[in-house]
């Protein structure tokens, strides 16, 4: 049985770099912008999941966002998510379905990073600091452990499809004038395997963003969905956490394949096998991710995933459309709002929004939020009302 | 030794791994062990996640393991280059446990999965010693 819970509004703030702004306005924007494309006004709001600035307001920090103050009433529910994307709209759709609340916004996003580093993107575990090491170093470890797994021979292949793949990504975020990495011209794979080494297998074109920006999207009830403009209902969702991320080695051996049970979950509620899925919006914070993503969500085997993407195609032309808006790799990642992002270009798929990236004729799209390297990953499905 | 320098991060030992960084300190590499279950278990935590007893002790690693993975990092976690390229690594301990750390007296195209390391230690301050990894046997005997 489907969640029974629609998305009605959904809204992005622009995405880049020194957008100027803080985070909580960024916040601001995207729920107004979603609020607006759900028809609806804040007092309609009666749920709340905003965790980054606040967690529901409830710091009690000066200048920390105070969201049910800002919107006027009193709220039924409110969210604490980590972060949005799967887990957020999970969290959303169990209370609109158990009746906790009708209407709940869940945002996330960054913004006021200016010329520094997402805080992010490097840990401060004492076990693991002192070594060097930074989220995409994380997923390195898995990837170069996955590549031995396979061998020289098989090995040497996927790091050659690999490329092929990231290309692919970042081509459809070249040709996307909302993507943080608009007009940079064609990337060849060639291109991506000469870039510069990061955290070795992964280089600077197999790595994501790490950008500013902010994404809201608004849930509510099948009553209230009816009246509004462009319903999407979410069929299927699934997480799965193996473990608090970045406090230890991540591992082929146990990470792998993270989020396969999360997805066979979010499949068998939407009643759907994964041929049946017209786009995904996979989590792409490295190049070698969206392979695994092929093999756990059950497209293909194990060691299969690069060769099965390249293919299939995974353009805009291609048979199996991934990523075609840029991905986290060149259209936006914006830290903890990275999978809010990814469920964004899903739902714009379904509606037929999705601009440059639009596949023809889709009923249903899945996304995804987070991988191997952080330990954790989800599942979103979303198809037209039925 | 390359990358260790002003912008080391340097740990403050908590109230759980305290332990851990005082046998270090003395050059002994150490970590938990389920008394009941026997359970081996890395980093420190409250109880065995194996069974979730609370009966834990510390006990010596031989220091002896094999690498499971590692990357070669070009760049430090804010993003500058490295003046010289660097080896992080997870290390699988015989005593049956695992760690990430550095590898270290080994150039970045010697390293592979598999190969034998032994603990060796950079001393960061007077309280904390720093576990990492240099190869072992036939690996050194390829350089």
């Amino acid at each position: 049985m489907t969640t029974g819970v629609y998305v009605v509004g959904l809204g992005n703030t622009d995405m880049d770099w020194n957008l100027g702004v803080s985070t909580e306005m960024l916040f601001l924007q995207a729920i107004k912008a979603a609020l607006k494309d759900a028809g609806l006004t804040k007092q309609d709001i009666d749920g709340f999941s905003g965790r980054w600035t606040a967690p529901g307001g409830t710091a009690m920090h000066p200048g920390s966002a105070d969201w049910s103050t800002l919107l006027g009433q009193p709220l039924s529910w409110i969210g604490d998510t980590y972060p949005q994307g799967p887990p957020g709209l999970m969290d959303a759709a169990s209370a609109v379905s158990a009746g906790a609340c009708t209407v709940a916004v869940v945002v996330s996003g960054q913004g006021a990073l200016g010329d520094g580093l997402a805080d992010y993107t490097t840990p401060h575990n004492e076990f693991v600091a002192p070594y060097g090491a930074f989220t995409a170093a994380s997923f390195a470890l898995v990837a170069q452990r996955y590549l031995h797994e396979l061998g020289p021979s098989q090995g040497a292949a996927v790091r050659q499809d690999i490329a092929r793949i990231a290309a692919a990504v970042r081509n459809g975020g070249s040709q996307n004038p909302e993507a943080v990495l608009k007009d940079r011209g064609e990337i060849t794979p060639e291109k991506v395997l000469a870039s510069k080494p990061v955290a070795l297998p992964l280089r600077l074109f197999d790595i994501c963003l790490a950008n500013e920006g902010a994404t809201a999207i608004i849930v509510a009830s099948k009553a209230i969905a009816m009246d509004c403009p462009a319903p999407v209902e979410i069929l299927g969702v699934g997480c799965e956490w193996q473990r608090q991320q970045y406090t230890m080695a991540p591992r082929f051996d146990e990470n792998w394949t993270v989020g396969a049970a999360g997805a066979e979950k979010a499949f068998r509620m939407a009643g759907l096998r994964p041929e049946d899925i017209q786009v995904r919006s996979f989590y792409d914070a490295t190049s070698f991710e969206i392979a695994r993503q092929f093999e756990i969500l059950g497209y293909c085997g194990f060691g299969d995933g690069a060769a099965f993407a390249v293919e299939n195609g995974i353009g805009v032309d291609g048979k199996l459309p991934t990523n075609t808006d840029g991905g986290l790799l060149s259209y936006s990642h914006t830290g903890f709002g990275g999978p809010h992002t990814r469920a964004s270009y899903a739902i714009r798929q379904v509606r037929g929004t999705a601009g440059s990236g639009q596949v023809a004729g889709v009923q249903t799209a899945l996304s995804c939020g987070a991988g191997s390297g952080a330990q954790y990953h989800g599942t979103l499905i979303f198809g037209r009302p039925q | 030794m390359s990358g260790v320098g002003s912008q080391m991060f340097m740990p403050e030992p908590s109230w759980l791994s305290q332990p851990f960084w005082d046998r270090a300190n003395k050059g002994t590499l150490s970590r938990q062990r389920c008394v009941d279950c026997q359970f081996e278990m890395f980093p420190p935590q409250f109880a065995c996640r194996r069974c979730l007893s609370t009966n834990l002790e510390w006990a010596a690693s031989t220091g002896l393991g094999r690498l499971y993975s590692f990357t070669v990092l070009c760049m430090a976690p804010d993003g500058s280059p490295l003046p010289e390229p660097k080896i992080l690594a997870d290390v699988n301990l015989e005593e049956g446990w695992h760690m990430m750390t550095n590898i270290v007296d080994c150039p970045p195209e010697h390293v592979a999965c598999g190969m034998a390391v032994a603990v060796t230690w950079q001393r960061l301050s007077t309280t904390i010693n720093l576990p990492v990894f240099s190869p072992v046997g036939e690996a050194n005997k390829a350089r």
